[in-house]
């Protein structure tokens, strides 16, 4: 008796998780409709309803971001990736959003993160090429934001230093030549 | 001879220190920041210069030192704008943000200056006491008898090139040859003094080496990769370039100014009307949207300050209902803005249309009579600047002198968030000053914030019974109904804000400035990495 209704239970949680998925798959198409219509509140609306925080998470970023809110997009997807760190196309959105904001150190962070869950993909499931493409555009993208945001870096180290030492020696002068001069 | 060489050293100094900012700013800009660089370098040059001259002046021929010294700040001067470009973009590489920008402006103007002026300003310095010098010797007289002269000379000269600079040369000729006129004038001074001295030798020298200087070009930035550039001018106020990217009806024009950096002063599309997203101005709309909710009004007066090429006229002629008669007058303190804008941005004025150009906007403000229906606020300097006297509680008193009751004040406002230091303490001005609520909406996909304000009257806000908008502007809707789009501040909301800003910016008190450096430095902390 007791294990038929365990079995009972287990059912009745598949079913439910199996529904809830159908309802999640429903709702994004959903939301999508709504963006596409103009009704971003009622998408968000939507978006929070979903079951999966991932993918709840990865539709607000995307109803925010199509409203023009790159922060608050971003800010969904970090809050996102805290209850579901392993989803892949939250975690890539994540990494697009700190690239649009110019956050390289942040977009690196989800790089890797995403990487290493692409690595944990099936070998020749068509998915994981598919996400090592994504990764390697990405790559490439963070690797230039990286690369600026070391330019810039050098670049203000070197006018500290440069301009400093020019001033210093130029008042350096000044001392010595305020110095009396000596006559023979 | 030595006194007039003493003019022309005197005005090619001013000239070479006025035009230093100018020939940055592709770079760094001209912001005070900039500016206060440039003339402390070169203020802390001449100082050297001084000392250098009078060590020099106790030889036995000071007139020859002079002479050389002059030569030698000709050639000087003479190839700084060559030298511009390679020394500069050591110290700002091509693709800062603006967020990214603040440290470098300020530490990368400092060192592109010491390194490009200071041997030019402490040679222009040491020429002062050897004048001095050589005038007492072959005068006779005491020093003091000398130095006045020289001074008085010197001084009269600096006037010359100061005026000359700004209003002749540079809108006239350009940078490059501002330069090459006051290493010319330099040249001139050195070699009648060199002549006078028997010193052939080193007037010929001097020639070789300017006339090598001559040939050598300026690279000010040109137009990225994929962009082209319409149209480069230098006016009296800032350097313009009109930039076209896109082709078709995609083509997209920017009209940048100095250094731009990710930033645009006005904007063209081949249609007239609401831009793309990212674009303050269609905001600007926003008034003609609600109260356009019940039909068209039968007038719309829009007075513009700040009003570039157009862009906002295009935006507003493009939405506007065929109903409404539509006037507008448009301010712009510089008029080259104004011809670039009819020559590529489709300003044209007429009835109905007035642009005035090289007037200040407050002062156009207190010269206008009648009453507006709307007022545009988008006037700023330096890519990032507003204007310390555009943002004070007087102003906006003055705004709501030629509002009708129910008119509307827009302003942009660039800053990263409704507590932006910037954002806050002009909105908290403008509440303070007109005693109603100021409204700020977020504009998707930029850094910038709307002001909104209304005499007698409120703005309304998502849920609130004047959320209507006008057929055909209704496009703005969905953006502006996500949360955390607008932020209200009220009246007496000022002292809630940090101690270290003042309450209210007043004509007395206004540290713009300072504001928005900070506003660049904690954007990061505050507004791109919440977390």
């Amino acid at each position: 008796m007791a294990g038929a209704l365990l079995i009972a239970a287990a059912c009745i949680a598949l079913a439910s998780a199996s529904h809830a998925g159908a309802q999640d798959a429903s709702a994004a198409d959903d939301v999508h409709a709504r963006v596409a219509a103009g009704d971003l509140v009622g998408a968000l609306q939507r978006a929070r309803d979903v079951h999966a925080p991932g993918l709840a998470a990865r539709l607000e970023a995307e109803v925010l971001w199509s409203a023009g809110d790159l922060n608050g997009a971003l800010a969904a997807a970090r809050e996102g990736l805290v209850a579901a760190p392993n989803e892949l196309a939250l975690a890539r959105l994540a990494a697009d959003l700190s690239l649009a904001l110019d956050l390289a150190h942040e977009a690196r962070r989800h790089v890797t993160s995403l990487a290493r869950d692409v690595a944990l993909l099936p070998q020749g499931d068509s998915d994981r090429d598919w996400w090592l493409g994504q990764l390697a555009a990405l790559e490439s993208s963070t690797s230039a934001a990286e690369r600026a945001l070391e330019a810039r870096d050098t670049a203000l180290s070197r006018a500290r230093s440069l301009g400093s030492i020019l001033i210093a020696a130029t008042l350096g002068a000044l001392l010595v030549l305020l110095r009396p001069e000596r006559r023979a | 001879m030595l006194l007039a060489a003493v003019l022309a050293a005197g005005a090619g100094t001013m000239t070479v220190e006025l035009a230093a900012v100018r020939l940055l700013a592709p770079w760094f800009g001209a912001s005070a920041g900039v500016w206060t660089n440039v003339i402390g370098v070169v203020l802390l040059a001449l100082a050297l210069g001084y000392l250098l001259g009078a060590r020099l002046s106790s030889g036995p021929r000071p007139a020859h030192r002079l002479a050389t010294l002059l030569l030698a700040a000709a050639v000087c001067a003479a190839v700084l704008p060559a030298l511009a470009a390679p020394v500069a973009k050591v110290f700002m590489p091509t693709g800062v943000p603006l967020h990214e920008a603040a440290e470098l402006l300020v530490w990368g103007s400092l060192a592109a200056t010491a390194v490009l002026f200071l041997p030019a300003a402490v040679l222009l310095g040491a020429v002062g006491p050897l004048a001095v010098e050589a005038t007492q010797r072959a005068h006779g007289g005491g020093a003091g008898r000398a130095g006045g002269r020289v001074l008085a000379l010197s001084t009269v000269g600096s006037l010359v090139g100061t005026f000359g600079t700004t209003h002749v040369l540079i809108p006239s000729l350009g940078v490059r040859a501002t330069f090459l006129v006051a290493a010319g004038a330099l040249f001139l001074a050195g070699a009648a003094v060199g002549l006078a001295q028997r010193r052939a030798a080193s007037v010929g020298g001097g020639l070789v080496l300017m006339a090598l200087a001559n040939g050598l070009a300026y690279h000010p930035p040109g137009a990225r990769e994929g962009e082209t550039e319409l149209a480069a001018v230098d006016s009296p106020y800032q350097r313009l370039r009109v930039i076209e990217s896109g082709a078709g009806d995609e083509r997209m024009r920017q009209l940048r100014v100095n250094e731009s950096l990710d930033s645009f002063q006005s904007v063209w599309s081949p249609k007239a009307g609401l831009l793309p997203p990212g674009h303050y101005y269609d905001h600007f709309a926003l008034p003609l949207a609600f109260e356009g909710a019940d039909g068209p009004p039968a007038k719309w007066r829009v007075l513009i300050l700040g009003l570039g090429a157009g862009t906002t006229v295009r935006v507003l002629e493009g939405v506007v209902d065929a109903a409404t008669q539509l006037d507008i007058v448009g301010i712009e303190i510089d008029p080259v803005v104004l011809a670039l804008g009819e020559a590529h941005f489709d300003l044209r004025p007429g009835p109905g249309r007035e642009y005035i150009g090289g007037l200040d906007a407050r002062v156009a403000l207190a010269l206008t009579q009648g009453e507006f229906d709307q007022v545009v606020l988008d006037a700023y300097a330096n890519n990032m600047e507003i204007p310390p006297h555009l943002a004070t509680r007087e102003f906006f008193g003055a705004v709501a002198r030629v509002l009708r009751p129910g008119g509307w004040l827009t302003a942009n406002v660039g800053g990263f968030g409704a507590e932006d230091p910037v954002v806050s303490a002009v909105s908290g001005t403008a509440a303070s000053a007109l005693g109603v609520p100021v409204q700020l909406a977020r504009v998707p996909f930029s850094r910038n914030v709307t002001l909104l304000a209304r005499i007698s009257g409120d703005v309304p806000t998502p849920g609130s019974a004047g959320w209507r908008f006008a057929p055909g502007l209704d496009e703005l809707r969905p953006a502006l109904e996500v949360p955390g789009a607008w932020s209200t501040v009220r009246p007496g909301s000022e002292t809630e804000r940090r101690e270290d800003t003042p309450p209210v910016l007043t004509d007395d008190l206004c540290p713009l400035d300072w504001l928005q450096l900070r506003s660049i430095r904690e954007a990061r902390e505050r507004w791109l990495a919440r977390s």
